[in-house]
């Protein structure tokens, strides 16, 4: 399996004309094309054949088995594409719980031991956020394709150099973990949005809500400690920065502009355990056109969970649990299609279902609340836009170094607002990742 | 030594309530522990789903037929452990009989008791021998097109197995967890107490004046109980309940309580199924981790036990 690989720095493969190497070059034309388009058309990716690929499947390592690092690895093991070959963590306890999750994977203590094995051919990184840098750089130094979660790191300096090792790691994939950009339903409601089914569009509502301590436990004190990096305020982004930066994300892509400003506000409102990393906070993030965001985050109250608004003079769209609605507004024009489209209702409203893959016939009498049978996780097609790149590629990442180093600005500057109680206006400059 | 403090917390999985009770030194970390434990909870709930067309188990059931499918450790080991109850009840426990479960739509009217016809056809659907696991490759494989798993009957008890190991690691050494009330752990004992006293409702009586016709104690052990009241069809005068003898494919009626004793809950829930599905748990049947097997039945004069293992 990942032994019939020989790595070579900097290139993907080419020691072999297997079959990766022949999609590559039979498809490469169609693909590229679909990915230079990505910002203005969402198409669905054409999946591989997925029978006899289990001998040529990426050989994967994950660094970091926390919860996250557990979803990750769950997906590169279910993925056809993919091999779990490695898992790293420091901590013996998670290696005891990764041999029972994955009893094929094998396990090392010691990330630079699976930056060293040549068989190893991506590497996911899904340490605490402030530990990236360092992994990931050494990754990339080492030849590996590096997905990295988002955010990229807690300061901008780190970001910045995470960001500048993989624009120099030429024909190396760098993917960041911000996942509504390869999200199939949100892509989906990209192209509705880009298309000006919005009509005019005015602003965002976003909200995550989840009744949560946040804190973490075990039986060890010097564990237990290592593991609340989340409230440690000295490394910590706090909820806008760990969690909030998926959905400040999405409105910059939505957007196609980069913000203007942020301020915020925040409290430790319940969870008075000692804690300065609030509970609960506030944030405006003003665009250049006007069309505003305003994001809210709570551990205090589950009411309502987590979703996205996109408010325009013609519909809102609502996103929600990867699943998307629109609601008309009386004195829009009709669109067409709409007529034929599934209605559900909400309170008062009627909500449009918009089905990522409705242009399928027997996708319109699929009820859009109900179990799509092929719904994946989100971190799934992450992973799986992750392996068709290095499949067809290596092209340019549909979430690449700088959207990813852009989306940690924010959410830095955003955290740094919530603290302080201010407004901060972004500099052109912090974007820059030349500094 | 600071006084141990008591903390609750709940999560809705499973279609049921999951409850903590929790007692220790520090209440934050108490907290923290059982959170973490409710999060595994709602996962395993949502990936061991059968309603859930895009559940992990539920990929396993369209795609297992004539080939040998991977599977995540430990759903590997669940299969493990059904395949165990299944053999030691001589199939009374079987998480094959959903086509019959669905036959019977249980909670939902009936006029009468499905047709013989169907039973036999839903019958051939069903049956764990149908079902292959590898440990080597922790693979699973059907051999009938139409087989499928609903672990109904047993998650419960594994989430709860799950909830105490990570509870144990997080250095919870006192607390009483439940799912939906059927299901239930004593993690060592209570302030003061020898052990943590589980009262067991006549799920006969009116729910407005309960009343316990059993009791149960645990330390480190778990207690599972089965009944067929709540989820039931009242077809004529007679009302089936939602467990199906494997045998004949006929769903159980008349006023039967199973209780179950056992180190861990997931063998516990397996063994009050089974027990209740009217089969006897094999007259040889001994395993070291199982203590109380016990079937009661209601007659005139209150409950009698009919049959112990």
């Amino acid at each position: 399996m990942g032994q019939s690989f020989t790595h070579s720095k900097g290139s993907v493969f080419r020691n072999r004309l297997s079959r990766r190497s022949f999609l590559k070059k039979s498809s490469f034309g169609t693909l590229s094309g679909v990915l230079a388009s990505a910002e203005l058309i969402p198409v669905e990716k054409a999946h591989l054949n997925t029978e006899a690929q289990r001998d040529e499947a990426i050989p994967c390592a994950v660094i970091g088995f926390g919860e996250w690092g557990r979803e990750i690895s769950k997906a590169i093991h279910e993925l056809k594409d993919t091999e779990l070959s490695v898992v790293c963590d420091h901590f013996p306890l998670m290696l005891r719980r990764v041999q029972r999750d994955f009893p094929t994977a094998k396990t090392e203590a010691d990330y630079r031991n699976v930056l060293m094995d040549d068989s190893i051919k991506a590497v996911f990184v899904a340490t605490p956020t402030h530990l990236h840098r360092e992994i990931v750089i050494a990754a990339l130094k080492a030849g590996k394709h590096v997905y990295c979660e988002a955010p990229l790191a807690h300061t901008i300096e780190d970001a910045r150099a995470i960001a500048v090792a993989a624009k120099q790691a030429k024909g190396q994939i760098f993917q960041a973990g911000l996942l509504n950009r390869t999200e199939p339903q949100y892509r989906s409601v990209f192209g509705f949005v880009r298309s000006g089914a919005l009509g005019k569009a005015n602003m965002t509502r976003s909200q995550w809500h989840f009744k949560d301590s946040w804190r973490r436990t075990s039986s060890s004190g010097a564990r237990t400690e290592e593991l609340n990096w989340r409230l440690d305020d000295s490394v910590s982004l706090g909820l806008i920065g760990e969690i909030g930066i998926q959905q400040l994300d999405t409105c910059m892509w939505m957007n196609g502009q980069l913000p203007k400003s942020v301020s915020g506000f925040g409290s430790v409102s319940f969870w008075r355990d000692g804690r300065a990393v609030p509970d609960t906070v506030q944030a405006v993030i003003e665009f250049p056109n006007g069309e505003n965001q305003l994001f809210d985050a709570t551990l205090v109250s589950g009411f309502d969970a987590a979703y996205d608004l996109y408010f325009g003079s013609d519909s809102t769209i609502i996103l929600r649990d990867n699943k998307a609605w629109m609601f008309k507004e009386v004195d829009a024009p009709q669109l067409g299609w709409e007529v034929y489209a599934r209605k559900d209702r909400f309170y008062k409203e009627t909500g449009i279902a918009l089905l990522a893959n409705a242009t399928k016939l027997d996708s319109l009498g699929t009820d859009p609340t109900a179990d799509d049978p092929n719904a994946k996780a989100p971190i799934w097609h992450a992973i799986k836009s992750f392996a068709d790149n290095l499949n067809f590629g290596t092209l340019e990442s549909i979430v690449n170094y700088q959207m990813a180093y852009e989306a940690t600005v924010v959410a830095i500057k955003a955290n740094e607002a919530i603290r302080s109680g201010s407004k901060i206006d972004f500099l052109p400059e912090w974007f820059s990742i030349d500094g | 030594m600071e006084a141990a403090q008591t903390i609750r917390l709940a999560t809705h999985a499973m279609a049921t309530r999951f409850e903590f009770v929790l007692n220790g030194e520090d209440p934050v970390q108490l907290r923290a522990a059982g959170e973490e434990a409710l999060r595994e909870i709602n996962r395993i709930g949502k990936r061991f789903n059968y309603y859930d067309a895009s559940s992990e188990l539920s990929r396993v059931n369209r795609e297992a037929f004539g080939q040998d499918l991977p599977v995540a450790g430990d759903l590997f080991e669940l299969f493990q452990q059904c395949e165990w109850a299944w053999k030691v009840t001589k199939g009374a426990f079987d998480p094959t009989i959903g086509p019959l479960m669905r036959l019977w739509n249980f909670g939902n009217d009936r006029s009468q008791v499905p047709s013989q016809k169907d039973v036999t056809l839903a019958l051939a659907r069903t049956g764990w021998q149908h079902v292959v696991l590898d440990p080597k490759k922790t693979t699973v494989r059907f051999l009938k097109t139409d087989c499928e798993i609903d672990l109904g009957g047993i998650a419960k008890g594994w989430a709860l197995d799950e909830a105490r190991a990570l509870l144990q690691q997080a250095g919870v050494q006192s607390g009483l967890i439940h799912g939906g009330t059927s299901s239930v752990i004593g993690i060592g004992t209570p302030p003061n107490e020898n052990a943590w006293t589980v009262g067991i409702e006549d799920p006969y009586e009116s729910l407005q004046a309960p009343s316990w016709f059993e009791k149960s104690y645990l330390k480190n052990a778990a207690l599972s109980v089965s009944a067929i009241r709540g989820k039931s069809t009242t077809i004529g005068d007679i009302e089936y309940g939602h467990v199906i003898n494997p045998a004949n494919g006929m769903a159980i009626s008349g006023p039967f309580v199973s209780i179950v004793e056992a180190t861990r809950a997931v063998t516990a829930d397996a063994l009050s199924t089974a027990l209740l599905a009217g089969f006897h748990i094999q007259r040889d049947f001994t395993d070291s981790t199982v203590t109380r097997a016990d079937l009661f039945h209601k007659i005139e004069s209150g409950w009698k036990l009919k049959f112990r293992s």
